[in-house]
């Protein structure tokens, strides 16, 4: 749990807004609160850990909708989605589109703080995985042209001679690509190597398929 | 000569006196003496009343004057038998040998017309008696087959009505009493042989209906005419019986009324079957009403999370902030405050959900048209919102109060409502806008519509819609908009459908306004 979490409340019930940022920051956590999606939206949030709290049924965009444009932000916060009926298909696509729970009103503080735990625990991970992200983003734009180009044919398990022969150089700039982009991307071994362009999303490329 | 004359001749002998032979002696047998004064009158002959006998007369007279030769009989009302028998000569030939008897002339006395008037009078009184007797003779007869004529009239009315299953009553509404078919009896429960009276049928009346049957009772003795009355009865085992009793009373040439009669049939069964179908209507706009609730249910349910969520965080939290010894008083009192208002909120989805809910009879109280509207669209919102259509409505506060069920007049607003909501599935979103308007309508109705912005009804279901078991609607039950209809036309209203100029539809009914109202 992270102390300085901020927890964003969207629903349009005033009554049950006040009530559940008074769970919450009793529960020690800091909350905003916003009465529709429009107002979430036009007040951006300062990219500090955090989840939000979605009424799925909100007067304009609902609750749906609101998650579908976070999602496509630069950092996206975890959804939980809250509502005052659930039926099966809705809780389905809510978590199909990757909301961290649906819980459904009244709730009890055990799900409730459950639930924000397990959004911020995710909201860290993908913090992490996204700081990671950009450092490796960061070592794979240092690489120059050809190396990028090499990268591929190295991820699909090829032998030096074998890109030499794809490429149309000898073996030897082959090699010599190779050792500077290891370097680089600071991996020791093609498994690193692997691993990296994974995360990165680099695609395997040429060879034995 | 000599004269002898009978008892009943001496009446008018002194008349004729002078005419048969004023110088001839005279011996008159027979006269009695009561009669001897008014016989004699004013004659100047000596009488000595004597029996009467002929004989004896004649040989009195023949000892005084001993030289009659010629004895002359003038008969009257005695009979000349006894003289004419062989005895007879022979006695008046011993007394009188001498004497030339010449009996031969008999001749009646002329009494005709002295006895005339008599009777022609006694002729008369025969003919004004035989004709009295005639006259009343027919008038018996008459009566007779009148009497008869209404035996059978009563007769034939007693068998209709006991054929028809019809008490049946009449009679004189001066005496007060009534004569009464055994139908009827049974129906009063009264015995067989007890005579009936009005205050005996009156008794049998329940309590309740009484005062109203005195009334048509009285109205009908007094003004004549024909009479009704609907209502129940209540027999000594405490059965209760509806009946309807129909009556007419009938005036005589002088306006008075003399006779009354009528019959009362026993409408029970009637009754009890109308009762079952009210209950069967009532079951099956409670069900409509479950269905158009059960169709609102899940915003429904929404709408009372929401107060009973923010009731359960409002009191963890306060839990929370008790756990903490500096707990922040002042915003443990906003807690449950707003704990007591929310808890408030819930209970009143619940009052208004609970009253369509329920088993209703319907009954007519003042409500008005506003509080109607906003009542329904306040259940109606959740769902509206849930579907993205905005509901706006336009009341008029001056022609609002009217009498109804509110519970079933909800229900029809409530179904018009869940209708145009539905009729806009498939709208553009900047579309979908349902309007509710009330408005005066003319003869001081008040005029309900909801106006949505979908398809409309297409021509050719125009008149079927408000049928039952018809719908358009996959998960229908083609009952809403004909429970409506009942609904509103026992209100005394109407209900129809229109298509927009610019497309949708609008459903109106028309209600009453109160009768207070301007």
């Amino acid at each position: 749990m992270t102390p300085a979490a901020t927890i964003h409340v969207v629903d349009d019930d005033a009554s049950f807004l006040t009530a559940i940022s008074r769970l919450l920051r009793a529960g020690g956590y800091n909350v905003r609160t916003f009465s529709s999606a429009g107002q979430f939206l036009a007040r951006p949030s300062p990219d500090t850990p955090g989840c939000v709290l979605l009424d799925l049924r909100l007067p304009g965009p609902d609750g749906m909708e609101l998650q579908a444009a976070l999602a496509k932000a630069d950092n996206p916060l975890p959804v939980i989605f809250l509502t005052g009926h659930g039926d099966i298909p809705t809780s389905v696509r809510a978590m199909r589109c990757g909301a961290v729970d649906f819980l459904t009103k009244p709730v009890k503080q055990a799900a409730l703080f459950d639930a924000v735990r397990r959004a911020l625990d995710r909201d860290a991970a993908e913090r992490r995985a996204r700081s990671r992200r950009a450092q490796l983003q960061q070592r794979y734009h240092t690489l120059t042209p050809r190396e990028r180009e090499v990268l591929p044919h190295l991820l699909a398990g090829q032998l030096n001679k074998q890109i030499a022969g794809d490429l149309g150089t000898s073996e030897r700039t082959i090699k010599a690509h190779r050792a500077a982009l290891m370097t680089k991307l600071a991996v020791g071994s093609v498994a690193e190597l692997v691993r990296f362009s994974q995360e990165l999303g680099v695609q395997p490329r040429g060879g034995s398929e | 000569m000599a004269g002898l004359i009978g008892g009943a001749a001496v009446q008018d002998w002194p008349r004729h006196l002078s005419t048969l032979s004023p110088s001839t002696l005279q011996v008159i047998s027979g006269l009695e003496e009561r009669r001897l004064r008014t016989a004699l009158g004013e004659t100047n002959a000596v009488a000595v009343a004597s029996p009467f006998d002929p004989f004896a007369a004649l040989e009195a007279h023949l000892q005084v004057q001993p030289k009659t030769a010629n004895f002359e009989m003038l008969p009257g009302d005695t009979r000349i038998k006894p003289f004419r028998t062989a005895p007879g000569q022979r006695r008046i030939q011993t007394c009188a040998n001498q004497l030339h008897f010449s009996a031969a002339r008999f001749r009646l006395p002329a009494r005709w017309p002295q006895y005339r008037w008599y009777v022609a009078g006694a002729f008369g009184v025969m003919l004004v008696e035989t004709l009295t007797i005639m006259a009343l003779w027919t008038q018996r007869t008459r009566r007779r087959s009148a009497e008869a004529g209404l035996r059978e009239s009563q007769q034939f009315m007693e068998l209709a009505t006991a054929a028809a299953g019809l008490g049946w009553w009449g009679g004189d509404t001066a005496s007060g009493e009534l004569r009464v078919n055994p139908r009827l009896r049974s129906l009063f429960a009264l015995n067989h042989d007890q005579p009936v009276r009005w205050e005996d049928l009156l008794a049998r009346v329940h309590p309740d209906d009484r005062a109203r049957a005195e009334l048509a009772q009285q109205r009908v003795l007094r003004q004549g005419g024909a009479f009704e009355f609907a209502g129940r009865l209540r027999l000594p085992d405490g059965q209760e019986r509806w009946v309807v009793a129909t009556g007419l009373a009938a005036q005589d040439a002088h306006g008075r009324i003399r006779r009354a009669e009528g019959v009362v049939f026993d409408v029970t069964a009637r009754h009890q079957a109308e009762l079952a179908a009210q209950r069967h209507r009532n079951e099956l706009r409670h069900i409509g009403r479950v269905h158009v609730l059960g169709q609102l249910s899940s915003t429904l349910a929404h709408e009372l999370n929401q107060p009973l969520g923010a009731i359960l965080s409002n009191a963890e939290a306060a839990e929370l902030l008790l756990q903490n010894n500096h707990a922040p008083w002042d915003e443990v009192r906003a807690i449950l405050a707003d704990i007591r208002k929310d808890d408030q909120r819930a209970s009143e989805v619940i009052q208004r959900m609970r009253g369509l809910l329920q088993r209703h009879e319907m009954e007519l109280r003042p409500l008005t048209a506003n509080e109607l509207v906003a009542e329904c669209i306040a259940l109606a919102r959740p769902d509206a919102m849930e579907r993205k259509i905005l509901v706006e409505s336009v009341v008029m506060p001056d022609v609002s109060r009217m009498r109804g069920d509110r519970v079933h007049l909800e229900q029809v607003l409530l179904n018009l409502l869940v209708n145009g909501m539905d009729a806009m599935h498939h709208c553009p979103l900047e579309r979908r806008r349902l309007m509710v308007r009330v408005e005066r309508g003319g003869d001081s109705t008040v005029e309900f519509s909801v106006a949505d912005a979908g398809a409309g009804i297409p021509a050719d279901q125009m008149d079927r819609i408000f049928e039952s078991f018809y719908t358009t609607k996959p998960t229908g039950l083609g009952l809403g908009l004909s429970i409506s209809r009942a609904i509103i036309e026992a209100h005394h209203g109407r209900i129809w459908a229109e298509n927009n100029p610019a497309g949708g539809a609008t459903f109106r009914f028309v209600l009453p306004a109160a009768e207070d109202q301007k």
